[in-house]
């Protein structure tokens, strides 16, 4: 080799070499001896006359490949990333390898121990294997965090399950009852059994409405538990959701004819079919017109429209009503289960704040959304999308 | 002034870390070696070489040894890159985590692959990380874990530097009583 290029190689710390004779001791050593022998501030002909295997301590232990490289019966002996740790604490990375020396008639005479700087690739390396070992502990935390969630979890199921049961036979007992006292309340109240008097028929009255509350109540909270546990099952099938707001209205004229409110119903020319079930859509559509009615004044006006959305794939229904509007810190949550608005508690509104929640869950269920509009003194509208009926798909 | 004895002996030995990764094998030498610690968790690659020299007793007498400390990357692949760092090892520090479960288990292998290239390699066990909290090993895990493999075994903790020479002592010990008769 050119010993200017031999130079250059020294110098950059490209690589560093020990000769040896047939006893490993160092007869020639050039390059940096920190490279080499992992020591800095000496000379690298500091450590000619020196043992191969005292001065470069990877080679202790390795003594039976240095002697079988020496008798030609091994071709060499490699370490790579040997780890060479600077004082300033920065890696650097070496390929250590031993190859028989021979001299001019091709006779081994003694080792050649040469080390090439691989620095670069060690660090990249490094940082590759750092960050993939990180990760490895990530992961891990993760899954045994994954593990602890999935056990607490799986106790609250448990104890949601078991309180789930409880409403639902409790509500389910309570129920039975109630509905007889109701048909008993209603036979009364059609003078089955005698003519009733105005006092009497005022506190039957009275009778009458709390029991459809309890049973309205009941209702709702095994709804819930239905929803909750998804075991809420929709009979899809097309719905002229005419017929729809049509029931609805009936059902509810009572209490809207009681606050002398005024109900307009604004439906649409050539509404398609919705892809709903029936009895739930009227659940939705009841909920919201029971709602828009409460929060409305005396004299109130409420409006229900159903159009169909620019896209055409989905029918809007909207409830409008005149009541106060919405608190701002109620917007967050008034979809939420059991929760009341500040107004309805102030003013002890009925109800136990489940209708706008089950509302959500059978609209989302349809695959179709709610939202709201309001504007406090400027009262409410409340909207719910239904899917169209596709007409191939379906029949 | 103790009298000071001289050594009948003076040996070199290579000594093999072997564990998983980040259970604490660099920084149990780096403890060992230079009396340090460094929370940073730093992967090691390749191999890293240190040495010490450690003097215990034999008979009547004491010897020098100088342990030469291979601490290899941790793999829970044995590889032929592996396999050329643990020639010529006479012993092994194998090293878990006690909050990592699995680092035991997982000895099992690096112990059987030392065995192939080392067939008389004398073993001691690292139980490394007692300092920490959330142990998912037990003390009598890992003791009967190290019985099995015929390890004395030492609960250590590289941080607090907690049984780290004794650890490399009694593998120093055993390496001595080991090459009894043998080496000199």
């Amino acid at each position: 080799m050119n010993s200017a290029v031999a130079n250059i190689i020294l110098q950059q710390r490209l690589l560093a070499y020990a000769i040896t004779d047939g006893q490993f001791n160092i007869v020639e050593s050039a390059g940096d001896p920190f490279l080499l022998y992992g020591v800095a501030g000496q000379d690298s002909r500091d450590f000619v006359g020196q043992s191969l295997t005292a001065a470069v301590q990877e080679l202790v232990g390795s003594e039976p490949d240095l002697k079988a490289i020496l008798a030609g019966e091994q071709e060499n002996l490699r370490f790579d990333l040997v780890n060479r740790a600077a004082a300033d604490g920065q890696m650097e990375y070496v390929t250590l390898t031993v190859w028989p020396h021979r001299n001019a008639a091709g006779n081994i005479t003694g080792l050649i121990c040469l080390v090439e700087n691989v620095t670069s690739q060690g660090r990249l390396r490094q940082e590759l294997t750092q960050r993939l070992n990180d990760l490895r502990l990530l992961k891990r935390d993760l899954d045994r965090r994954n593990l602890d969630l999935a056990a607490a979890n799986s106790e609250l199921r448990l104890m949601s399950d078991i309180k789930s049961s409880f409403v639902s036979v409790a509500a389910h007992e309570l129920r039975t009852p109630l509905t007889a006292i109701y048909g008993y309340l209603e036979l009364l109240m059609d003078d089955v059994i005698g003519e009733l008097s105005p006092e009497q028929r005022e506190y039957l009255g009275t009778m009458q409405t709390s029991t459809e509350r309890m049973l309205s109540t009941i209702s709702n909270l095994l709804d819930v538990i239905r929803i909750d546990s998804d075991r809420v099952e929709l009979v899809l099938q097309p719905v002229d959701f005419t017929e729809v707001l049509e029931n609805v209205v009936v059902r509810f004229e009572p209490q809207i004819l009681a606050k002398q409110q005024t109900l307009n119903l604004q439906v649409a020319d050539d509404l398609p079919e919705a892809l709903c079930d029936p009895v739930r859509a009227e659940q939705v559509v009841g909920h919201l017109l029971s709602n828009a009615s409460k929060y409305s004044p005396p004299g109130g006006e409420i409006t229900i429209s159903v159009d169909l959305l620019p896209e055409g794939d989905y029918l809007h229904v909207a409830v409008a009503d005149a009541g106060e509007g919405i608190a701002s810190e109620d917007r967050q949550r008034i979809f939420t289960r059991f929760y009341r608005s500040r107004q309805a508690t102030k003013e002890g509104k009925a109800g136990v704040g489940l209708g706008l929640y089950i509302v959500r869950s059978i609209v989302e269920l349809h695959g179709g959304q709610v939202w709201y509009e309001s504007e406090p003194g400027r009262g409410s509208v409340f909207h719910a999308t239904f899917p169209v009926a596709d007409t191939e798909l379906v029949s | 002034m103790a009298d000071e004895v001289a050594p009948i002996a003076t040996m070199s030995y290579k000594i093999c870390l072997l564990g998983d990764f980040a259970v604490g094998k660099t920084s149990l030498v780096r403890r060992f070696v230079y009396d340090l610690f460094d929370d940073k968790y730093l992967s090691t690659i390749g191999v890293k070489v240190s040495r010490k020299t450690v003097v215990v007793p034999r008979e009547d007498r004491v010897v020098e040894l100088t342990l030469i400390l291979w601490d290899l990357a941790g793999s829970e692949k044995f590889s032929s890159l592996q396999a050329t760092y643990m020639r010529g090892a006479t012993g092994a520090v194998l090293v878990c985590d006690m909050t990592r479960a699995e680092t035991l288990a997982h000895l099992n292998s690096y112990v059987e692959d030392l065995k192939v290239i080392s067939p008389a390699a004398v073993f001691v066990l690292a139980a490394n990380k007692c300092d920490l909290s959330g142990w998912e090993l037990t003390q009598d895990d890992v003791e009967s874990f190290a019985a099995s493999v015929g390890a004395p075994c030492f609960f250590t903790s590289a941080k607090s530097g907690a049984q780290v020479d004794d650890l490399f002592l009694a593998l120093g010990q055993a390496l001595v009583n080991h090459s009894e008769g043998g080496a000199s």
